[in-house]
């Protein structure tokens, strides 16, 4: 993938064509106010050196994923409660823990995973002998 | 509202930032992140932006005169120290926390 983007920028500085100009500026408009122009002379600056194909390619690449930007840039706390979900290992999350034996303080064994602490009583075992955390989660 | 400290750790987050990581003190700009970092176009600034909401990273406009060079100036990106040291650590901890069958054969968990 990287050599199909490897002349980018390296070119003849040139001007971008109409229609990636217009492309790139429309792909801005979705974005915070606050954000706009910056994103939209970011965007055209890009273009500046690469050969029509490639302008292309990266207006309508742009244009595609502005929405993951609009997010990116307006709901941190919906990246924090994402960060929240991704914090736990997805082998855990669909439910492929790793489970280590072991003792509580009383001296009964409990299993707890070793990637995202996530703890269970012994099969078979009586409740008295989960984990330190008074039974866990 | 207290800002989130570590962006989400996918691929394209730790692509873009080893590609960050091989000269740290070199600025660059969206394109050049995009082919250092092998990704496709538009994929990189929404990562750049998350970067750059958590401190991780700072950007500044080029300074050149947009009539002697024939165009507009680049938005150029870089890490900042405290981000230079959070991106090592979280790739550290991303390298590890690999599930068992993707680590080479004889590596032990």
């Amino acid at each position: 993938m990287t050599a199909q983007l490897g002349s980018r920028g390296t070119g003849q500085a040139g001007r971008p064509t109409w229609w990636a100009s217009l492309v790139v500026r429309t792909a801005a408009l979705p974005l915070p106010s606050e954000h706009r122009w910056r994103y939209r002379q970011e965007f055209l600056a890009e273009l500046y050196g690469m050969t029509p194909a490639e302008q292309r390619h990266h207006a309508i690449g742009i244009l595609s994923r502005i929405w993951t930007l609009c997010m990116a840039l307006t709901e941190p706390e919906r990246l924090t409660h994402k960060e929240a979900t991704m914090a736990t290992p997805w082998l855990c999350r669909i439910g492929r823990h790793r489970w280590q034996r072991l003792r509580n303080p009383e001296g009964g064994w409990y299993r707890e995973c070793r990637k995202c602490g996530k703890q269970r009583n012994v099969p078979g075992g009586p409740p008295s002998m989960a984990g330190p955390s008074a039974g866990g989660f | 509202m207290e800002q989130p400290r570590t962006p989400r750790m996918t691929i394209p987050t730790q692509l873009v930032l080893h590609a960050l990581l091989t000269d740290p003190t070199q600025e660059l700009y969206g394109v050049e992140i995009g082919t250092a970092a092998g990704l496709p176009s538009g994929t990189v600034h929404p990562i750049l932006a998350r970067l750059e909401t958590v401190g991780w990273l700072t950007s500044r406009w080029e300074d050149i005169d947009p009539r002697a060079e024939g165009r507009p100036a680049r938005r150029y990106y870089q890490l900042t120290p405290d981000g230079l040291e959070l991106a090592r650590a979280a790739l550290a901890r991303a390298y590890t926390a690999r599930p068992a069958w993707l680590r080479p054969l004889g590596e032990e968990s």
